[in-house]
């Protein structure tokens, strides 16, 4: 009798364990999808992490919103694209002109981004990609995709909901962090009804010309993937900032090597369009890689008038 | 798909526990072996369909080869051995044509100077691990005394996922029984506690130690952020190395076992805390446990071990090591690791004769033990450049560095890194190999080893609520960091 009712005994208590470690899992998540709650509501939930890097994630989500069929000139690159291209320029309305540049992107990010983004748009004629020496630092071949591929594209083409990004690329400590820095980020971040995001204020940033050579391979093979596309490649190089040129290239031989090897690079269907030609004052600068508003319109309207525009002129 | 991903801890591992337990609840033993099979197939199935196919047809293969070496083992002796040689070239051709054939027809062509080499083929997963294992089976079944399997359950001995990928790499003997184990094989109270413990314990060691680590030794050893790194930067970059590697793999072997458990099988642990080894022949007893058995149960034996003379056991050891190296991959880097691992050992041994001979003459040699674990960790870390480094220039630049040739580094672009960040998790990683007691002696505690003595008893598993409510909280914080899950590290070899 003993023994039955101590084995019995036991197997309670065997069977707590199992539960009590379930329900412990089972709070937690519980708890996890209240605080997702309350962040949303309070407006402090990071966008959908497809990248866990809320400017990235929140153009994704923009791209989600958007209808990208009708799209026929596209922008793509890192901010020197997202911040210094005014898309209004090219005279087309948002559904046909959009500036899906994010932040960040290296140039092997930005063909990754750009030979997704282009299987979603049948009318895509023209991609305008602006560059700076910035984004040929660091081509690593692990970080190229900055989102899982499928994912992504299921996410932007809303074949998934927007929840599923949280559950399969759940990363607390970033939605933690991003729920602190996030109305700040908003507030610098806002972007046109184009997906454009000038900056107004000055900025410290001044990078040292650091180059990887596999940029230089990648840049070639972005050129080669937009030709095979038929789609016409635009590559503005960035004016360069009076102040980072005395520090960095006082004579001007860095960017003339760089521009010349672009130049070399670029496969049929790709233009440079060359920065060096317009020049801007130091204090026109946010940063070296950015203009400040307004007169990122002026360059855009150069790099209009060197790309798109001259094409129609020819034809 | 990998154990650390959400896919497969909130969908195929809770489908795969609940349909093991009602067949095994109403189906009985047969039906519970049949599923796992099949959740075991389509587990490899999910990574590449046509690679299942591969395996399916190389483990049938294997299966009939063991069967005609079984039936002519008797009758026919000679044509067992014939047998038993033609199988395992079989598997190490395929193995050689998966893993090695861009190596080996790169080297022809730098020896012959001719321009010829081949595509690289995707290497399919766990091909290292699972033919060792079939060698291991077609061995035993020669020298007798292996029972005759059915080929559904040598199927599920070599594709049962939970070691299917990278290990441990598990005996049949020790395995197989265990599937008609009724008593065990089942899934209990007991079997789930120790084997969510173990999976816990595993999730922990890869997300919140391995990851962050391997990416401080990512900069030093993918060759692209720093060549020649200096005295600092080349120290730092190799201990990081040396612990991301360690909590890398035990992860998935501690993930392993646990996964097994889940279904009252037990596996062999794979790792013993190496890196508390007083010496290199401890650390071989305590680093891939499972391999070391291996090696020396189907190569350094049968190549004579210590059998035909001191110099003939130095010389298996060293062939043992460099053979166990290139299985690592395929790169002169791996075979110059094992090597010198090789070399480590001879000297290892070398000592231990010294000793035996001064004893005999009544002198006593002595090496003090806290000596000997600093020579080993010293000795396995320089190795390690070889095991981590992407190129030799890597490999040199890297070795020169440590032994401060590139200079002190008062510029170590490291240091920052991790005094920024990563200091804590640097300490914690050392304290942990160096202190703590590993995960089997946390979770099977005395079960494990008779011996074992119970050092930071409070952390010890108990079937308590109090540490289910903890394993559960861990589990839980580790489900929230499971975006963008990483490879482990010996998914490659």
């Amino acid at each position: 009798m003993l023994p039955t009712i101590l084995n019995r005994w036991s197997d309670v208590a065997r069977l707590s364990w199992a539960s009590v470690f379930g329900l412990t899992v089972l709070g937690w998540l519980v708890f996890g999808v209240g605080l997702l709650g309350l962040l949303e509501v309070r407006g402090r939930l990071a966008p959908p992490p497809l990248s866990a890097t809320t400017c990235i994630d929140e153009k994704i989500s923009f791209l989600r919103n958007r209808d990208l069929s009708q799209v026929r000139i596209m922008a793509a690159g890192s901010s020197a694209t997202w911040r210094n291209l005014d898309m209004s320029v090219f005279g087309l309305d948002p559904t046909r002109a959009l500036n899906a540049a994010p932040c960040f992107l290296h140039i092997d990010q930005t063909a990754f981004l750009v030979s997704l983004l282009a299987e979603m748009m049948p009318n895509l004629q023209n991609v305008i990609t602006i560059v700076a020496p910035r984004d040929f630092e660091n081509c690593s071949p692990q970080l190229t995709q900055i989102f899982d591929p499928a994912l992504g594209a299921a996410f932007i083409q809303r074949q998934i909901p927007v929840w599923l990004p949280y559950v399969v690329n759940m990363r607390a400590p970033y939605i933690l962090r991003t729920a602190i820095t996030l109305p700040n980020e908003r507030a610098l971040n806002a972007q046109d009804a184009y997906g454009s995001s000038p900056l107004k204020q000055p900025f410290s940033w001044r990078p040292a010309p650091v180059f990887d050579e596999r940029c230089f391979v990648a840049f070639k093979n972005y050129s080669l993937a937009m030709a095979q596309r038929h789609v016409r490649l635009w590559i503005a190089t960035m004016p360069t900032m009076p102040e980072w040129a005395e520090s960095y290239d006082p004579t001007g031989d860095i960017i003339r090597e760089w521009t010349h090897r672009l130049k070399a690079l670029s496969q049929s269907g790709t233009q440079i369009v060359d920065g060096r030609e317009i020049s801007f004052r130091s204090e026109q600068f946010a940063d070296s890689v950015h203009l400040r508003s307004p007169f990122h319109r002026e360059f855009s309207q150069f790099v209009a008038e060197r790309s798109v525009f001259s094409v129609r002129l020819e034809h | 798909m990998l154990f650390n991903s959400v896919a497969f801890i909130a969908g195929f591992l809770p489908i795969t526990l609940a349909g093991f337990h009602l067949l095994k609840e109403y189906g009985g033993g047969r039906a519970a072996r049949l599923w796992l099979l099949l959740a075991s197939l389509i587990f490899y199935g999910w990574w590449s369909v046509p690679y299942l196919g591969l395996i399916l047809v190389w483990t049938i293969t294997n299966f009939w080869a063991g069967r005609f070496i079984l039936g002519a083992r008797v009758a026919n002796p000679s044509l067992a051995r014939l047998l038993l040689i033609a199988a395992v070239m079989l598997n190490l051709s395929l193995l050689a044509y998966f893993k090695y054939a861009v190596f080996i027809s790169g080297n022809i062509s730098t020896l012959v100077g001719l321009d010829f080499t081949l595509a690289a083929v995707t290497l399919p997963l766990g091909i290292s691990f699972h033919t060792f294992q079939q060698i291991a089976y077609l061995s035993d079944v020669h020298r007798g005394g292996v029972s005759k399997y059915t080929l559904s359950e040598y199927l599920l001995f070599v594709c049962f996922f939970p070691q299917l990928i990278a290990g441990p790499i598990v005996h049949h003997a020790e395995l197989t029984p265990q599937f008609h184990d009724e008593k065990r094989f089942r899934l209990s109270q007991c079997n789930f506690s120790e084997g969510t413990a173990f999976f816990t314990i595993g999730l922990v060691k890869k997300l919140l130690l391995a990851d962050p680590l391997s990416a401080i030794a990512t900069q030093i050893f993918s060759g692209s952020e720093i060549v020649s790194p200096g005295f600092v930067d080349a120290w730092l970059g190799t201990i990081a190395f040396g612990l991301g590697l360690y909590f890398d793999f035990s992860a998935y072997s501690d993930m392993a076992v646990g996964l097994a458990r889940l279904f009252g099988v037990r596996l062999p642990y794979n790792f013993a805390s190496p890196y508390q080894s007083t010496s290199i022949m401890d650390f071989w007893r305590r680093w891939h446990m499972t391999l070391s058995r291996w090696l020396r149960d189907y190569l350094y034996i049968p190549l004579g071990g210590s059998r035909r003379g001191a110099s003939r056991r130095y010389l298996n050891l060293m062939i043992t090591m460099l053979l166990g190296g290139l299985w690592h991959g395929p790169s002169w880097t791996f075979v110059v690791w094992g090597g010198l691992h090789g070399l480590f050992l001879a000297i290892n041994h070398g000592w231990h004769y010294l000793v035996a001979r001064a004893g005999t003459r009544g002198h006593k040699l002595i090496f003090p033990r806290a000596l000997g674990q600093a020579l080993t960790l010293a000795s396995v870390s320089i190795a390690w450049v070889f095991f981590a480094s992407a190129s030799w220039e890597v490999a040199w630049g890297t070795l020169s560095g440590l032994f401060g040739i590139n200079g002190l580094t008062l510029d170590s672009k490291l240091l920052p890194h991790i005094l920024d960040k990563n200091l804590p998790l640097l300490a914690a990683s050392i304290g942990i190999v160096l202190l703590a007691p590993n995960s089997q002696q946390l979770i099977d505690g005395r079960k494990f080893d008779p011996h074992e003595p119970q050092i930071w008893p409070r952390w010890h598993f108990k079937m308590t609520l109090r540490q289910a409510a903890l394993i559960g909280t861990a589990f839980a914080c580790c489900l929230s960091l499971l975006g963008k899950p990483k490879e482990f590290v010996y998914f490659q070899f």
